[in-house]
Protein backbone atom coordinates (compact mmCIF):
# COMPACT_ATOMS: atom_id res chain seq x y z
CA UNK A 1 0.00 0.00 0.00
CA UNK A 2 2.79 2.50 0.66
CA UNK A 3 4.14 2.47 -3.02
CA UNK A 4 0.78 1.69 -4.53
CA UNK A 5 -1.21 3.92 -7.35
CA UNK A 6 -3.51 5.40 -4.60
CA UNK A 7 -0.94 6.47 -2.51
CA UNK A 8 0.90 8.43 -5.55
CA UNK A 9 -2.35 9.95 -6.32
CA UNK A 10 -3.27 10.84 -2.56
CA UNK A 11 1.07 12.35 -1.88
CA UNK A 12 0.77 14.39 -5.00
CA UNK A 13 -2.42 15.70 -4.19
CA UNK A 14 -1.44 17.02 -0.39
CA UNK A 15 2.47 17.49 -1.13
CA UNK A 16 1.80 20.63 -3.28
CA UNK A 17 2.89 23.97 -1.27
CA UNK A 18 -0.15 25.64 -1.12
CA UNK A 19 -1.56 22.83 0.05
CA UNK A 20 0.40 21.45 2.53
CA UNK A 21 0.55 24.78 4.03
CA UNK A 22 -2.47 24.71 4.97
CA UNK A 23 -2.27 21.80 6.42
CA UNK A 24 -2.45 21.21 10.47
CA UNK A 25 0.86 19.69 11.56
CA UNK A 26 0.07 16.37 12.10
CA UNK A 27 -1.00 15.74 8.18
CA UNK A 28 1.57 17.78 6.65
CA UNK A 29 4.51 15.35 8.61
CA UNK A 30 2.99 12.43 7.58
CA UNK A 31 2.48 13.50 4.21
CA UNK A 32 6.47 14.14 4.43
CA UNK A 33 7.41 10.60 6.06
CA UNK A 34 5.06 8.69 3.23
CA UNK A 35 6.06 10.62 0.20
CA UNK A 36 9.81 9.83 1.48
CA UNK A 37 8.95 6.30 1.35
CA UNK A 38 7.04 6.65 -1.44
CA UNK A 39 9.74 7.84 -3.29
CA UNK A 40 12.74 5.76 -1.97
CA UNK A 41 11.39 2.84 -2.60
CA UNK A 42 9.35 3.13 -6.22
CA UNK A 43 12.92 4.30 -7.66
CA UNK A 44 13.54 0.50 -6.83
CA UNK A 45 12.86 -2.27 -9.85
CA UNK A 46 10.85 -4.79 -8.29
CA UNK A 47 12.84 -7.80 -9.76
CA UNK A 48 15.57 -6.45 -8.32
CA UNK A 49 14.06 -5.78 -4.45
CA UNK A 50 13.05 -9.33 -4.80
CA UNK A 51 16.39 -10.49 -5.32
CA UNK A 52 17.61 -8.12 -2.28
CA UNK A 53 14.98 -9.85 0.02
CA UNK A 54 15.72 -13.36 -1.00
CA UNK A 55 19.73 -12.68 -0.72
CA UNK A 56 19.44 -11.63 3.00
CA UNK A 57 16.98 -13.83 4.21
CA UNK A 58 19.59 -16.61 2.90
CA UNK A 59 22.91 -14.21 3.70
CA UNK A 60 21.18 -14.52 8.03
CA UNK A 61 20.92 -18.37 7.89
CA UNK A 62 24.34 -18.09 6.62
CA UNK A 63 25.97 -15.79 8.85
CA UNK A 64 24.58 -17.67 11.76
CA UNK A 65 26.67 -20.51 10.49
CA UNK A 66 29.75 -18.78 9.62
CA UNK A 67 29.92 -16.99 13.17
CA UNK A 68 29.32 -20.26 14.52
CA UNK A 69 32.22 -21.97 12.64
CA UNK A 70 34.23 -18.88 12.46
CA UNK A 71 33.84 -19.27 8.36
CA UNK A 72 34.08 -15.95 7.18
CA UNK A 73 34.90 -17.21 3.79
CA UNK A 74 30.90 -18.83 3.23
CA UNK A 75 30.00 -15.59 4.69
CA UNK A 76 32.16 -13.28 2.15
CA UNK A 77 29.81 -14.01 -1.20
CA UNK A 78 26.73 -13.41 0.24
CA UNK A 79 28.27 -9.70 2.00
CA UNK A 80 29.50 -8.74 -1.48
CA UNK A 81 26.46 -9.37 -2.89
CA UNK A 82 24.57 -6.95 -0.37
CA UNK A 83 27.15 -4.71 -0.64
CA UNK A 84 27.15 -4.53 -4.52
CA UNK A 85 22.70 -4.33 -4.10
CA UNK A 86 23.22 -1.26 -1.77
CA UNK A 87 25.60 0.14 -3.96
CA UNK A 88 22.89 0.33 -6.71
CA UNK A 89 20.02 1.13 -4.41
CA UNK A 90 22.37 4.49 -3.54
CA UNK A 91 22.25 5.25 -7.25
CA UNK A 92 18.84 4.38 -7.41
CA UNK A 93 17.66 6.86 -4.89
CA UNK A 94 20.76 9.51 -5.53
CA UNK A 95 22.93 11.10 -2.68
CA UNK A 96 25.18 14.13 -1.58
CA UNK A 97 28.52 14.17 -0.63
CA UNK A 98 29.18 10.53 0.44
CA UNK A 99 27.21 7.73 -0.69
CA UNK A 100 27.11 6.22 2.56
CA UNK A 101 25.05 9.72 3.23
CA UNK A 102 22.06 7.94 1.89
CA UNK A 103 22.40 4.61 3.81
CA UNK A 104 22.88 7.08 7.11
CA UNK A 105 19.77 9.30 6.83
CA UNK A 106 17.23 5.87 6.37
CA UNK A 107 18.45 5.73 10.43
CA UNK A 108 18.78 8.98 11.07
CA UNK A 109 17.55 11.43 9.27
CA UNK A 110 19.56 14.37 8.45
CA UNK A 111 22.82 12.27 9.60
CA UNK A 112 25.97 12.63 7.37
CA UNK A 113 29.66 11.62 7.47
CA UNK A 114 30.69 15.10 7.76
CA UNK A 115 28.81 15.71 10.64
CA UNK A 116 29.89 12.18 12.18
CA UNK A 117 33.52 12.30 11.11
CA UNK A 118 33.25 15.48 13.42
CA UNK A 119 31.50 14.08 16.64
CA UNK A 120 33.44 10.94 16.58
CA UNK A 121 36.67 12.33 16.00
CA UNK A 122 36.06 14.51 19.25
CA UNK A 123 34.64 11.61 21.21
CA UNK A 124 37.97 9.56 20.50
CA UNK A 125 40.05 12.02 21.11
CA UNK A 126 38.44 12.23 24.61
CA UNK A 127 37.78 8.81 25.60
CA UNK A 128 41.20 7.08 24.72
CA UNK A 129 42.93 8.99 27.19
CA UNK A 130 39.92 8.46 29.65
CA UNK A 131 40.39 4.91 29.21
CA UNK A 132 44.20 4.87 29.31
CA UNK A 133 44.33 6.16 32.54
CA UNK A 134 41.11 3.95 33.70
CA UNK A 135 43.34 0.92 32.81
CA UNK A 136 46.15 2.52 35.12
CA UNK A 137 44.25 2.73 37.46
CA UNK A 138 44.81 0.77 40.80
CA UNK A 139 41.37 1.08 41.81
CA UNK A 140 40.20 -1.88 39.55
CA UNK A 141 36.91 -3.38 40.70
CA UNK A 142 36.25 -6.58 42.46
CA UNK A 143 34.03 -8.88 39.80
CA UNK A 144 34.72 -11.84 41.96
CA UNK A 145 31.56 -12.40 43.24
CA UNK A 146 29.92 -12.20 39.78
CA UNK A 147 31.49 -15.65 38.68
CA UNK A 148 28.15 -17.76 40.40
CA UNK A 149 24.90 -19.13 39.17
CA UNK A 150 22.35 -17.38 39.45
CA UNK A 151 19.12 -18.91 38.88
CA UNK A 152 17.16 -18.36 35.75
CA UNK A 153 13.61 -18.47 37.13
CA UNK A 154 15.06 -15.27 40.33
CA UNK A 155 16.60 -13.28 36.97
CA UNK A 156 13.52 -13.04 35.53
CA UNK A 157 11.73 -12.68 38.43
CA UNK A 158 14.01 -9.10 39.30
CA UNK A 159 14.02 -8.11 35.52
CA UNK A 160 9.52 -8.18 36.02
CA UNK A 161 10.27 -5.75 39.40
CA UNK A 162 12.51 -3.56 37.81
CA UNK A 163 9.87 -3.13 34.86
CA UNK A 164 7.26 -2.11 36.65
CA UNK A 165 9.35 -0.07 38.98
CA UNK A 166 10.40 2.23 35.69
CA UNK A 167 6.94 2.28 34.58
CA UNK A 168 6.82 -0.36 32.02
CA UNK A 169 2.60 -0.73 31.20
CA UNK A 170 2.01 -4.25 31.06
CA UNK A 171 -1.44 -3.99 29.99
CA UNK A 172 0.45 -2.80 26.84
CA UNK A 173 3.31 -5.29 26.43
CA UNK A 174 4.97 -8.20 27.77
CA UNK A 175 8.16 -9.32 28.30
CA UNK A 176 9.92 -12.97 26.52
CA UNK A 177 13.01 -14.61 26.37
CA UNK A 178 15.25 -14.52 23.50
CA UNK A 179 18.78 -14.84 22.45
CA UNK A 180 19.44 -11.29 21.58
CA UNK A 181 17.48 -8.74 23.60
CA UNK A 182 15.05 -6.39 21.34
CA UNK A 183 12.40 -4.31 21.44
CA UNK A 184 9.12 -4.11 19.12
CA UNK A 185 6.54 -1.54 18.55
CA UNK A 186 3.49 -2.76 17.08
CA UNK A 187 1.59 0.42 17.72
CA UNK A 188 1.61 2.25 21.49
CA UNK A 189 -0.87 -0.76 22.97
CA UNK A 190 1.30 -3.76 21.75
CA UNK A 191 4.94 -2.70 22.37
CA UNK A 192 6.77 -5.94 23.49
CA UNK A 193 9.92 -6.29 25.02
CA UNK A 194 12.63 -9.36 25.13
CA UNK A 195 15.75 -9.78 27.31
CA UNK A 196 18.21 -13.11 27.74
CA UNK A 197 19.21 -15.03 31.28
CA UNK A 198 22.46 -16.11 31.35
CA UNK A 199 23.25 -18.09 34.39
CA UNK A 200 26.70 -16.90 35.00
CA UNK A 201 25.95 -13.49 33.98
CA UNK A 202 23.50 -11.76 36.43
CA UNK A 203 24.33 -8.26 35.33
CA UNK A 204 23.33 -9.29 31.66
CA UNK A 205 19.79 -9.21 31.86
CA UNK A 206 19.29 -6.84 34.52
CA UNK A 207 20.92 -4.26 32.00
CA UNK A 208 19.47 -5.64 28.63
CA UNK A 209 15.75 -5.36 30.55
CA UNK A 210 16.37 -1.70 30.98
CA UNK A 211 17.32 -0.88 28.29
CA UNK A 212 14.95 -2.81 26.10
CA UNK A 213 12.09 -1.02 28.78
CA UNK A 214 13.78 2.32 27.58
CA UNK A 215 12.75 1.64 24.36
CA UNK A 216 9.75 0.54 25.25
CA UNK A 217 8.79 3.31 27.43
CA UNK A 218 9.31 5.15 24.21
CA UNK A 219 6.75 3.77 22.43
CA UNK A 220 4.09 3.25 24.96
CA UNK A 221 4.05 6.65 25.32
CA UNK A 222 3.53 8.85 22.26
CA UNK A 223 0.68 10.95 22.04
CA UNK A 224 -2.92 9.69 21.50
CA UNK A 225 -3.45 12.10 18.86
CA UNK A 226 -0.53 10.23 16.75
CA UNK A 227 -2.77 6.80 17.42
CA UNK A 228 -3.18 5.05 13.65
CA UNK A 229 -0.82 7.61 11.88
CA UNK A 230 2.85 6.77 10.55
CA UNK A 231 3.87 9.09 13.26
CA UNK A 232 3.64 6.78 16.19
CA UNK A 233 6.86 5.37 16.80
CA UNK A 234 10.11 6.45 17.19
CA UNK A 235 11.66 9.77 15.17
CA UNK A 236 14.92 7.92 14.67
CA UNK A 237 16.99 4.78 15.83
CA UNK A 238 19.40 7.26 17.65
CA UNK A 239 16.82 9.30 19.77
CA UNK A 240 15.15 5.59 20.31
CA UNK A 241 19.00 4.46 21.09
CA UNK A 242 18.83 7.61 23.53
CA UNK A 243 15.93 6.02 25.57
CA UNK A 244 16.73 2.92 25.92
CA UNK A 245 21.01 4.38 26.65
CA UNK A 246 19.57 6.38 28.95
CA UNK A 247 18.05 4.08 31.21
CA UNK A 248 20.51 1.71 31.11
CA UNK A 249 23.47 3.68 31.87
CA UNK A 250 23.01 6.93 33.02
CA UNK A 251 20.34 5.93 35.29
CA UNK A 252 20.52 1.56 35.29
CA UNK A 253 24.12 2.56 36.25
CA UNK A 254 23.95 5.30 38.76
CA UNK A 255 24.90 5.21 42.33
CA UNK A 256 21.81 6.40 43.35
CA UNK A 257 19.92 3.68 41.53
CA UNK A 258 21.90 0.75 43.17
CA UNK A 259 21.64 2.36 46.86
CA UNK A 260 17.70 2.22 45.81
CA UNK A 261 17.57 -1.73 44.32
CA UNK A 262 20.69 -3.75 45.45
CA UNK A 263 18.52 -4.87 48.64
CA UNK A 264 16.20 -5.90 46.15
CA UNK A 265 18.57 -8.10 44.04
CA UNK A 266 20.06 -9.35 47.25
CA UNK A 267 16.40 -11.01 48.13
CA UNK A 268 16.17 -11.94 44.99
CA UNK A 269 18.87 -13.98 45.30
CA UNK A 270 19.16 -15.50 48.96
CA UNK A 271 22.55 -15.58 50.00
CA UNK A 272 24.71 -15.14 47.27
CA UNK A 273 25.27 -11.26 47.43
CA UNK A 274 25.40 -11.05 50.94
CA UNK A 275 28.87 -10.30 50.92
CA UNK A 276 29.05 -7.88 48.94
CA UNK A 277 28.32 -4.67 49.20
CA UNK A 278 26.44 -2.09 46.98
CA UNK A 279 29.87 0.42 46.60
CA UNK A 280 31.57 -3.13 45.44
CA UNK A 281 28.33 -3.97 43.32
CA UNK A 282 28.63 -0.47 42.02
CA UNK A 283 31.74 -0.65 40.90
CA UNK A 284 31.46 -3.82 38.75
CA UNK A 285 28.54 -2.90 37.20
CA UNK A 286 30.64 0.49 36.20
CA UNK A 287 33.91 -1.80 34.94
CA UNK A 288 35.83 -0.38 32.13
CA UNK A 289 37.93 -2.62 29.93
CA UNK A 290 38.48 -2.88 26.13
CA UNK A 291 36.72 -6.10 24.96
CA UNK A 292 35.87 -7.92 21.80
CA UNK A 293 31.94 -8.20 22.00
CA UNK A 294 30.08 -4.98 21.03
CA UNK A 295 26.66 -5.75 22.73
CA UNK A 296 28.95 -6.79 26.14
CA UNK A 297 31.07 -3.71 26.01
CA UNK A 298 31.44 -0.83 28.63
CA UNK A 299 29.24 2.36 27.73
CA UNK A 300 33.20 3.94 27.57
CA UNK A 301 34.55 1.62 25.31
CA UNK A 302 30.93 1.22 23.42
CA UNK A 303 31.95 4.35 21.33
CA UNK A 304 35.01 2.38 19.84
CA UNK A 305 33.32 -0.53 18.99
CA UNK A 306 30.51 1.77 17.08
CA UNK A 307 33.74 3.84 15.52
CA UNK A 308 35.18 1.15 13.86
CA UNK A 309 32.15 -0.38 12.54
CA UNK A 310 31.55 2.88 11.14
CA UNK A 311 34.82 3.91 9.59
CA UNK A 312 34.34 0.29 7.49
CA UNK A 313 30.97 0.96 6.53
CA UNK A 314 31.97 4.33 5.01
CA UNK A 315 35.33 2.52 3.56
CA UNK A 316 32.61 0.14 1.94
CA UNK A 317 30.63 2.93 0.40
CA UNK A 318 33.51 4.83 -0.94
CA UNK A 319 34.99 1.23 -2.54
CA UNK A 320 38.31 2.35 -0.39
CA UNK A 321 37.51 -1.38 1.49
CA UNK A 322 37.00 -4.99 0.09
CA UNK A 323 34.39 -7.11 1.76
CA UNK A 324 37.32 -9.96 1.60
CA UNK A 325 40.06 -7.69 3.26
CA UNK A 326 37.58 -7.19 6.36
CA UNK A 327 38.48 -9.34 8.50
CA UNK A 328 42.17 -8.22 8.49
CA UNK A 329 40.85 -4.23 8.51
CA UNK A 330 38.63 -5.31 11.48
CA UNK A 331 41.34 -6.80 13.57
CA UNK A 332 43.84 -3.98 12.60
CA UNK A 333 40.94 -1.46 13.83
CA UNK A 334 40.38 -3.15 16.97
CA UNK A 335 44.10 -3.16 17.56
CA UNK A 336 44.19 0.53 16.72
CA UNK A 337 41.15 1.74 18.52
CA UNK A 338 40.82 -0.84 21.61
CA UNK A 339 44.32 -2.07 21.49
CA UNK A 340 43.11 -5.79 21.43
CA UNK A 341 43.19 -8.30 18.32
CA UNK A 342 40.06 -10.78 18.52
CA UNK A 343 41.24 -14.24 18.11
CA UNK A 344 38.78 -15.93 15.65
CA UNK A 345 36.23 -14.15 12.95
CA UNK A 346 33.45 -15.42 15.60
CA UNK A 347 34.11 -13.24 17.72
CA UNK A 348 35.70 -10.24 15.43
CA UNK A 349 33.68 -9.48 12.02
CA UNK A 350 31.04 -11.96 12.13
CA UNK A 351 29.46 -10.96 15.74
CA UNK A 352 26.82 -9.22 14.62
CA UNK A 353 23.83 -9.90 12.23
CA UNK A 354 23.27 -6.62 11.25
CA UNK A 355 25.69 -6.68 7.79
CA UNK A 356 23.56 -9.70 6.79
CA UNK A 357 20.40 -8.32 6.91
CA UNK A 358 21.56 -5.21 4.69
CA UNK A 359 21.60 -2.79 7.58
CA UNK A 360 24.36 -0.46 7.02
CA UNK A 361 24.22 3.00 8.68
CA UNK A 362 22.35 1.16 11.50
CA UNK A 363 25.63 1.34 13.93
CA UNK A 364 26.56 5.36 14.23
CA UNK A 365 22.79 5.08 15.86
CA UNK A 366 24.19 3.61 18.94
CA UNK A 367 26.55 6.40 19.77
CA UNK A 368 24.45 9.43 18.61
CA UNK A 369 22.02 7.66 21.32
CA UNK A 370 24.92 8.24 24.18
CA UNK A 371 25.68 11.46 22.74
CA UNK A 372 21.99 12.80 22.76
CA UNK A 373 21.11 10.57 26.28
CA UNK A 374 23.79 12.74 27.86
CA UNK A 375 22.43 16.04 26.30
CA UNK A 376 19.25 15.24 27.44
CA UNK A 377 20.33 14.75 31.30
CA UNK A 378 22.10 17.67 30.72
CA UNK A 379 18.83 19.73 30.34
CA UNK A 380 17.21 17.19 32.89
CA UNK A 381 19.39 17.63 35.81
CA UNK A 382 19.13 21.70 35.31
CA UNK A 383 15.54 21.79 34.95
CA UNK A 384 15.43 18.25 38.09
CA UNK A 385 18.31 19.02 40.28
CA UNK A 386 17.05 16.41 42.94
CA UNK A 387 17.51 13.58 39.95
CA UNK A 388 19.14 11.10 41.59
CA UNK A 389 17.72 12.35 45.25
CA UNK A 390 14.38 11.18 43.18
CA UNK A 391 16.07 7.63 41.38
CA UNK A 392 17.61 6.93 44.90
CA UNK A 393 13.89 7.36 46.48
CA UNK A 394 12.95 4.55 44.05
CA UNK A 395 10.70 7.35 42.76
CA UNK A 396 11.11 7.31 39.04
CA UNK A 397 7.56 8.64 38.05
CA UNK A 398 9.19 12.54 37.24
CA UNK A 399 11.93 11.13 35.26
CA UNK A 400 9.60 8.83 33.11
CA UNK A 401 7.16 11.69 33.06
CA UNK A 402 10.23 14.40 31.48
CA UNK A 403 10.99 12.13 29.06
CA UNK A 404 7.54 11.42 27.95
CA UNK A 405 6.39 15.31 28.01
CA UNK A 406 9.65 16.20 25.99
CA UNK A 407 10.43 13.06 23.93
CA UNK A 408 7.89 10.07 23.71
CA UNK A 409 4.63 12.25 22.68
CA UNK A 410 5.72 13.67 20.01
CA UNK A 411 6.64 10.63 18.05
CA UNK A 412 7.71 11.40 15.27
CA UNK A 413 6.08 15.09 14.84
CA UNK A 414 9.83 16.59 14.80
CA UNK A 415 13.09 15.61 13.12
CA UNK A 416 15.54 14.45 15.44
CA UNK A 417 18.01 17.39 15.13
CA UNK A 418 14.77 19.50 15.81
CA UNK A 419 13.80 17.77 18.65
CA UNK A 420 17.11 17.71 20.24
CA UNK A 421 16.97 21.98 19.95
CA UNK A 422 13.81 21.96 21.00
CA UNK A 423 14.63 19.93 24.57
CA UNK A 424 17.94 21.05 25.12
CA UNK A 425 18.34 24.47 23.21
CA UNK A 426 20.99 22.92 20.94
CA UNK A 427 22.02 20.66 18.49
CA UNK A 428 23.95 17.30 18.79
CA UNK A 429 26.70 18.49 20.61
CA UNK A 430 29.23 14.97 22.05
CA UNK A 431 31.03 17.64 24.63
CA UNK A 432 27.54 16.24 26.84
CA UNK A 433 28.78 12.80 27.10
CA UNK A 434 32.47 13.21 27.03
CA UNK A 435 32.08 15.70 30.14
CA UNK A 436 29.40 12.31 31.79
CA UNK A 437 32.22 10.08 31.19
CA UNK A 438 35.28 12.07 32.78
CA UNK A 439 32.70 13.14 35.54
CA UNK A 440 32.01 9.42 36.36
CA UNK A 441 34.73 7.52 35.88
CA UNK A 442 36.80 10.17 37.24
CA UNK A 443 34.97 9.58 40.32
CA UNK A 444 34.84 5.51 40.02
CA UNK A 445 38.73 4.79 39.62
CA UNK A 446 39.75 7.25 41.96
CA UNK A 447 41.06 9.19 38.91
CA UNK B 1 -9.62 25.03 3.09
CA UNK B 2 -11.86 23.59 0.45
CA UNK B 3 -13.92 20.25 1.47
CA UNK B 4 -12.39 18.65 -1.74
CA UNK B 5 -9.08 18.92 -0.32
CA UNK B 6 -10.46 18.00 3.46
CA UNK B 7 -12.21 14.67 1.63
CA UNK B 8 -8.49 14.30 0.19
CA UNK B 9 -6.74 14.47 3.70
CA UNK B 10 -9.35 12.47 5.46
CA UNK B 11 -9.15 9.67 2.61
CA UNK B 12 -5.28 9.96 2.93
CA UNK B 13 -5.51 9.49 6.46
CA UNK B 14 -7.85 6.28 6.70
CA UNK B 15 -5.74 4.99 3.94
CA UNK B 16 -2.39 5.30 6.20
CA UNK B 17 -4.53 3.46 9.05
CA UNK B 18 -5.64 0.68 7.06
CA UNK B 19 -1.78 0.17 5.69
CA UNK B 20 -0.87 0.35 9.78
CA UNK B 21 -3.61 -2.09 10.58
CA UNK B 22 -1.94 -4.41 8.03
CA UNK B 23 1.46 -4.09 9.27
CA UNK B 24 0.37 -4.72 12.90
CA UNK B 25 -1.12 -7.74 12.03
CA UNK B 26 2.30 -8.96 10.38
CA UNK B 27 4.48 -8.06 12.86
CA UNK B 28 2.21 -10.18 15.12
CA UNK B 29 2.80 -12.99 12.87
CA UNK B 30 6.50 -12.40 12.75
CA UNK B 31 6.44 -11.89 16.78
CA UNK B 32 5.50 -15.52 16.69
CA UNK B 33 7.64 -17.27 15.02
CA UNK B 34 10.62 -15.11 16.39
CA UNK B 35 9.48 -16.17 19.49
CA UNK B 36 8.17 -19.42 19.11
CA UNK B 37 11.41 -22.35 19.57
CA UNK B 38 12.79 -23.47 16.73
CA UNK B 39 11.53 -26.63 16.58
CA UNK B 40 8.11 -25.77 16.68
CA UNK B 41 8.56 -22.56 14.30
CA UNK B 42 7.87 -22.93 10.40
CA UNK B 43 11.26 -24.03 8.94
CA UNK B 44 11.78 -21.14 6.84
CA UNK B 45 11.20 -19.07 10.08
CA UNK B 46 14.31 -17.54 10.98
CA UNK B 47 16.11 -19.10 13.90
CA UNK B 48 15.20 -17.91 17.47
CA UNK B 49 18.29 -15.66 17.04
CA UNK B 50 20.06 -12.50 16.70
CA UNK B 51 18.12 -9.93 14.36
CA UNK B 52 14.74 -8.85 14.31
CA UNK B 53 14.13 -8.14 10.97
CA UNK B 54 10.29 -8.34 9.99
CA UNK B 55 8.60 -8.76 6.18
CA UNK B 56 7.65 -4.72 7.11
CA UNK B 57 11.49 -3.90 7.18
CA UNK B 58 12.09 -6.71 3.95
CA UNK B 59 12.26 -3.71 1.47
CA UNK B 60 15.41 -1.56 0.99
CA UNK B 61 14.29 1.36 1.90
CA UNK B 62 12.88 0.27 6.21
CA UNK B 63 9.67 2.05 6.15
CA UNK B 64 10.20 2.99 10.04
CA UNK B 65 6.24 2.40 10.76
CA UNK B 66 7.08 -0.54 13.14
CA UNK B 67 9.67 0.33 15.21
CA UNK B 68 12.45 -3.16 16.53
CA UNK B 69 15.56 -2.18 18.29
CA UNK B 70 18.21 -4.40 18.65
CA UNK B 71 20.64 -3.99 21.21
Amino acid sequence: MSVSDKMGELLQALSDPGVSGESDNITRRMVEECKKDYDRNRKIPPELNQEYVVLTSKAENVWEDAKHNDDFASFQPYLEKIVAINLQFIDLWGYEGHKYNTLLDMYEPGMTVEKLDAVFGTLRQRAVPLLQAIQASPHQPDRSFLQQQFAKEQQKQFSLFILKELGYDFEAGRLDETVHPFATGLNPGDVRITTRFLPDDVVSAVMATVHECGHALYEQNIGEELYGTNLAGGVSMGIHESQSRFWENMIGRSKAFWNRYYGDLQRHFPGQLDSTDVDTFFHAVNHIEPSLIRIEADELTYNLHIMVRYEIEKGLFDGSMKVADLPEIWNAKYKEYLGIVPPSNSVGVLQDVHWSGGSFGYFPSYSLGNMYAAQLLNTLQQQMPNLFELVEAGNLQPIKAWLVENIHRHGKLYQPNELIRRVTGEELNPEYLIKYLEQKYKAVYGL
Amino acid sequence: MSEQLQRKKDEFRAYVKTMKSYEEALGVLYWDLRTAPRAKAHPAAPKLSASCRTPIFACPYPTRWASCCRR
